[in-house]
């Protein structure tokens, strides 16, 4: 029971690799950090993982098997520019319940308001629209969740609103947390183990 | 204070030149159903007037009043306008969209298709086609249809390769969304816009062609009242001296064609996103 990546190698040219014989795993539960140098491949191994593209070698399995085409990942991958992920011509009520619709609970952890809903996303700061895409990766059935720099271009005290939100919900869910950011001193702070990506 | 009063005030006129073009459009519009056909009897007493207040455009050589034609004329030009400006989007809009999402062969076939359009002269074209289809209202559709799509069917391919990739339908597709419900909700909503102009803008091409077209006597037949018939005919006029027959209908051809290619215009740069909250 666990997201593991098995000797996993990508490239983008032939024989350029970006990483090569990667192995990693997280359990239920368990919060991994990935840290690294810019430009060492963390985000791309995040989108290996996530599903978002095949690895060139090794491959990532899903308790023990891999997830189905056309329904729903349980892996879910929280990017790092939340207005790049959320379509600019889409309501936020829309926006939220495009997957499922979150209970009242899960919103008021986020500090999401109601008046929210009805605005487009350019009317929101990038921290309120961070808060929607990680409620929006908490759907029922997700297993896992990769946050890629999640919260890196936001201020301090929202940084740890938002960490403590999400690693309760994941203690309590038994969700795998990865989470990938080049601070140390975050990592240090909410994971419990951690892997350097680009060593060897 | 002062920057944004300007820009009010711009934005206003814009406005108001966007209501006055449609008004003076759906004017000519009802003219043309109200006037009765009675005034295009034929009449010999009535022949050649010059423009007075009881004929505002004069009458022609066969007693006809020219107001009466003129808008008639008009009428079925903007009606095939319509309608080949609609089959000329759709045609682009599945091109480009077929382009853009079925892979590189797919790709690759409508892009040299295009070139290829584009690389022939239009209205050589255009007549081949006319020509082709046996001339009339058919001929005259299809042949504008065929050769107007090429640009609007780009505009739409890079629209869509644009956003294919982006982060938010990636995660649609990750909560296993189908392709049906992407296009539908993520796709088309980006590229409306550009359609809604692009069948605008292709208005006045398919008039100005209609008439050019006519005139050239590929087009439609003599007995329908069309601008480029009037215009053809009365160019046989225009040397002894009958000035009217050719001068007003001419004129508001190049009136309608103009209010069209404003209103195209001035919704363009309302809808853009960057002018859109000033």
């Amino acid at each position: 029971m666990a997201l593991v990546g098995n000797n996993l190698g990508f490239y983008y040219q032939k024989d350029r690799w970006i990483f090569k014989n990667i192995s990693l795993a997280v359990a239920p539960g368990e919060v991994l950090g990935l840290s690294g140098y810019s430009g060492c491949g963390k985000t791309t191994l995040a989108r290996v993982l996530a599903g978002y593209v095949s690895s060139r070698e090794g491959r990532v399995s899903l308790d023990g098997g891999t997830w189905g085409k056309g329904k729903f990942r349980p892996v879910q991958l929280i990017y790092q520019h939340p207005e790049k992920a959320i379509d600019p011509k889409w309501r936020m009520g829309e926006v939220l319940t495009e997957a499922y619709k979150p209970e009242p609970d899960i919103l008021e952890a986020f500090e999401i308001r109601e008046e929210w809903l009805k605005r487009w996303p350019i009317e929101l700061s990038g921290g309120e629209l961070q808060r929607f895409c990680i409620v929006r990766a908490l759907h029922p059935q997700t297993k896992y969740i990769i946050a890629d720099e999640m919260t890196t271009m936001l201020d301090a005290i929202t940084q740890a609103k938002i960490w403590h939100s999400l690693l309760n919900i994941c203690q309590s869910r038994k969700l795998g947390l990865i989470v990938v950011s080049h601070e140390k001193s975050l990592l240090g702070r909410v994971c419990d183990r951690m892997y350097e990506v680009g060593h060897g | 204070m002062i920057m944004t009063r300007t820009e009010h005030n711009v934005r206003k006129k814009m406005l108001q030149l966007l209501v006055f073009s449609s008004l003076l459009l759906l004017l000519l519009l009802l003219l043309s159903f109200i006037l009765s056909d009675e005034n295009l009897r034929l009449s010999s007493a009535g022949k050649n007037l010059p423009p007075s207040l009881e004929h505002l455009f004069g009458t022609d050589w066969l007693g006809r009043d020219m107001f009466t034609r003129t808008l008639k004329g008009l009428r079925l030009s903007l009606a095939v306008g319509a309608f080949a400006s609609i089959m000329s989007v759709i045609v682009a809009t599945v091109m480009g969209i077929c382009a853009a999402t079925f892979g590189k062969v797919v790709d690759n076939t409508v892009s040299w298709v295009i070139d290829l359009f584009i690389g022939m002269p239009h209205l050589v074209f255009m007549i081949l086609i006319s020509f082709i289809a046996g001339g009339g209202i058919k001929g005259i559709v299809l042949g504008v249809s065929l050769t107007h799509w090429m640009s609007l069917a780009r505009v739409v391919r890079s629209e869509v390769l644009q956003i294919k990739h982006s982060e938010y339908i990636q995660i649609s597709q990750s909560y296993g969304k189908s392709p049906w419900f992407i296009a539908r909700k993520h796709i088309l909503p980006f590229v409306l816009p550009q359609i809604m102009i692009g069948f605008l803008l292709m208005f006045p091409h398919v008039i100005l062609h209609e008439a050019a077209l006519t005139f050239l006597g590929f087009g439609l037949s003599p007995q329908t009242p069309a601008i480029g018939i009037i215009l053809s005919e009365a160019m046989s006029h225009i040397s002894t001296g009958k000035w009217w027959l050719v001068f007003f209908p001419g004129v508001l051809l190049v009136v309608v064609i103009k209010s069209f290619d404003n209103i195209g215009e001035q919704l363009r740069i309302l809808m853009e996103p960057s002018s859109s909250n000033k």
